[in-house]
């Protein structure tokens, strides 16, 4: 009889000779790649972007005063990691090694310690590369010298590996465990914006003492503390032999499907893998009981409290979302300066993704929205009824989450943000809840007529980037609104006029794309 | 040890539904027992509390004097099961999955091969080694789903209805494979609507409705 490690090293190879050997095609095509885009794209890219930020501006990026800021930004990293390991962790093998292997009387452990420590260095390697980028281009204009980059981007290494870590600690924590400690590491990020010293609680937030020009022992403290982790994973027998092999492959096997829908460009397919389940919980709530105007309210509330985590992830993403937006609203129209798109475009987008992924479990009324519109032209109710009761949920959920926000940003001590600027905001949230309308409203079907040839002077093709388009129209829209709103630098009541006509322009789409005209009614007696 | 599996007065609900009702049963290996009832009396959450995947509500269960519990290797070791359709490695031949099943049980590689094909063989399937899972039909899917099942030793065999898509020939074929298994020691449990099973089986366990779902 073999050892347990023979057994294994002898099923890999199998594996490794048939299904998950890459190529040396694969390999050194993707070195290649990733030598060709860095050298000619990246690399160019960071250097102008580097000479042309305004050495004042990035001085002020780097001052003591953004240090709460970027430990919080940390924070709210750390708590999404802890969040993304429970959707999709670092433990992964693929569905038929994982019902295989772990099935086995093989010590789990032994099975997914090498998968799992490979998943969390690529975790570091590739928060070390986005790091390098960014810190390359700040470097360029002097703020700090090489030494200093180069203890950045270690630190971003380390970070990277302590963020992989707590996704692991996502994949393998009860729910309630999980929900505990994403709380305490949300209070200790709270309580650092207050009092300096709570940063040293939060998970890597030393780095916000190394940004800002501080002494370079935060580097060993995160590389002690993420070797630690790492050590942990590997020494402790329970970590990963109590990961139960249902939860393994069950995110084995969605990532597995999302892929080959991606693949497919079934995007929407791919994100419907990810929607949780509801849970057995208000069967007995009467949902014709009280003004009809309001049910619509009712079974939203109820579908919302069915669902409490994809509830509690919007109660998350989309204050989040206003945050950064309004965090990046003041540099919009007047105040508007070139160097400050570097902190405010890059601000405003991810506000915009934050958001719009928000909304997604808000408006999920929407998605019975076109049967009632057919239901309305069939048995002579009111569409537009229709519509009103299914748009109350969404709009009043996603105002409240929005103004919290960014009023939290506003009361800030030193926020340069004002009152105004909770305006903007809402003012993106109505178009990021248009664009879902729209996406609600419009067939899943990729039309026809997109996969025909586009093609422009120069004999260049468009098709694909008509599919692409139609792929991510619902984030496209609501970053297209945003950036209207931070980089055109016009006045405020142009781009409410701008905003408000998109807005309508994507509604009305939205509706006509369902076939049911705004007139529709009962059918009549012929 | 003559018992392999005790359950006393084992139960499973989640929230207000009631999946398992109050259920006592003794078996012995080796047997051949038929699990039956009509849909919703709870066949398969029996098999999966047996299995490990769900925890009970009420009562104890027992495997060889223990509850059955995934972390255990030793569980692990003794009870195979195929409730739902197992994951298949999509780009790998059905003689190369079930040779990796078998490696990684400890059989060295060129006897894995041969076991597999053996396996294919008993199960009426040999021709198809060489294919890939796409390739199949509904009934030989579930032909080779048995296979890999089959590929591994076993103390406990738990089946969900393993008769699924199977023509009458191949039903025959499959009890004489579980009988054969029996023959070895082991107790099979498997959830069972069609009659030949049922009456070749050592000992049928019927479920009945909960009196609260009727």
């Amino acid at each position: 009889m073999s050892t347990p490690a023979q057994r294994l090293k002898a099923a890999r190879g199998i594996h490794l000779g048939r299904e998950g050997a890459p190529t040396a095609g694969d390999r050194w095509f993707s070195l290649y790649l990733i030598g060709f885009v860095t050298a000619f794209y990246i690399l160019p890219v960071v250097y102008v972007v580097g000479d042309f930020l305004d050495p004042d501006f990035a001085l002020q990026l780097t001052q003591p005063q953004s240090e709460p800021v970027i430990t919080a930004a940390l924070t709210l990293l750390a708590v999404a990691a802890l969040w993304t390991g429970r959707i999709q962790g670092p433990v992964l093998l693929t569905p038929f090694l994982a019902h295989t292997l772990l099935g086995t009387d093989i010590p789990r452990r032994r099975v997914l310690l090498l998968p799992t420590l490979k998943a969390v260095a690529c975790v570091g390697m590739a928060a070390a590369g986005l790091a390098a980028v960014g810190l390359f281009a700040l470097t360029l204009t002097g703020v700090w010298d090489w030494d200093r980059f180069g203890l950045l981007v270690a630190a971003a290494f380390a970070g990277g590996v302590q963020l992989a870590l707590l996704a692991f600690l996502g994949q393998r924590l009860s729910l309630r465990a999980l929900l505990f400690s994403a709380v305490v590491i949300s209070a200790a990020g709270a309580l650092g914006l207050v009092f300096s010293e709570m940063r040293l609680a939060t998970p890597a937030g030393w780095s916000g003492l190394l940004w800002t020009g501080g002494a370079a022992w935060p580097v060993a403290a995160l590389a002690l503390t993420a070797a630690a982790g790492v050590i942990l994973i590997a020494a402790i027998p329970a970590a990963l032999d109590r990961l139960p092999a249902a939860r393994v492959l069950n995110q084995s096997r969605r990532i597995s499907e999302a892929r080959l829908f991606t693949s497919t460009g079934s995007i929407n397919d791919a994100v419907e893998l990810f929607r949780s389940k509801p849970a057995h919980r208000f069967h007995r709530v009467p949902v014709t009981a009280g003004p009809a105007a309001l049910s619509g309210l009712r079974q939203d509330l109820i579908s919302a409290l069915r669902s409490p985590l994809s509830l509690l992830g919007a109660a998350v993403l989309v204050p989040a979302g206003a945050a950064l937006l309004t965090l990046a609203a003041p540099a919009a129209g007047e105040s508007f300066q070139d160097s400050n798109l570097l902190a405010t475009v890059p601000l405003g987008v991810a506000g915009a993704v934050l958001l719009f992924l928000g909304t997604g479990s808000l408006s999920e009324g929407w998605r019975q929205l076109k049967n009632e519109f057919d239901a309305a032209a069939l048995f002579g109710w009111s569409s537009a009824g229709a519509l009103g009761r299914r748009l109350l949920w969404p709009v009043l959920t996603s105002g409240v989450l929005t103004t919290a926000g960014a009023a939290g940003v506003v009361v800030l001590p030193g926020s340069a943000a004002q009152w105004k600027e909770p305006a903007w905001t809402l003012a993106v949230t109505a178009a990021a809840l248009a664009a879902r309308f729209f996406q609600s409203m419009r067939s899943r079907n990729i039309p026809v007529e997109f996969l025909a040839p586009t093609v422009i002077p120069g004999r260049v093709d468009l098709s694909a980037v008509k599919i692409l388009l139609w792929l991510g129209d619902g984030i496209i829209i609501t970053v297209t609104a945003v950036l209207a709103v931070v980089v055109l630098p016009l006045q405020p009541s142009t781009l409410v006029g701008v905003l408000g006509a998109l807005i309508l322009t994507v509604m009305i789409w939205g509706w006509a794309r369902t076939g049911v005209q705004m007139t529709a009614g009962p059918p009549r007696p012929v | 040890m003559t018992a392999s599996v005790i359950c006393r007065g084992l139960g499973v609900s989640a929230e207000e539904a009631v999946l398992l009702p109050e259920t006592s049963l003794t078996a012995e290996k080796p047997a051949l027992i038929a699990l039956t009832g009509a849909n919703g009396t709870g066949k398969t959450t029996l098999l999966k509390t047996l299995a490990g995947r769900q925890l009970p509500s009420i009562g104890e269960c027992l495997i060889n004097g223990r509850p059955p519990y995934e972390f255990d290797p030793a569980f692990r070791a003794a009870a195979a099961s195929l409730i739902d359709t197992p994951p298949m490695a999509r780009d790998m031949t059905l003689c190369e999955q079930l040779a990796l099943v078998r490696v990684s049980w400890g059989e060295d590689e060129a006897a894995a091969f041969t076991g597999a094909e053996q396996t294919l063989e008993q199960l009426t399937i040999a021709e198809l080694g060489e294919r890939f899972p796409y390739e199949l039909s509904a009934g030989q899917l579930q032909l080779f789903a048995l296979a890999l099942t089959l590929s591994r030793p076993f103390e406990l065999l738990l089946l969900d209805e393993p008769e699924r898509h199977l023509d009458t020939d191949r039903v025959q074929r499959l009890i004489s494979l579980l009988q054969q298994r029996v023959a070895f020691g082991a107790l099979i449990i498997t959830a069972t609507h069609r009659a030949e099973i049922i009456s070749q089986a050592d000992q049928q366990i019927a479920l009945n409705r909960s009196p609260a779902a009727e």
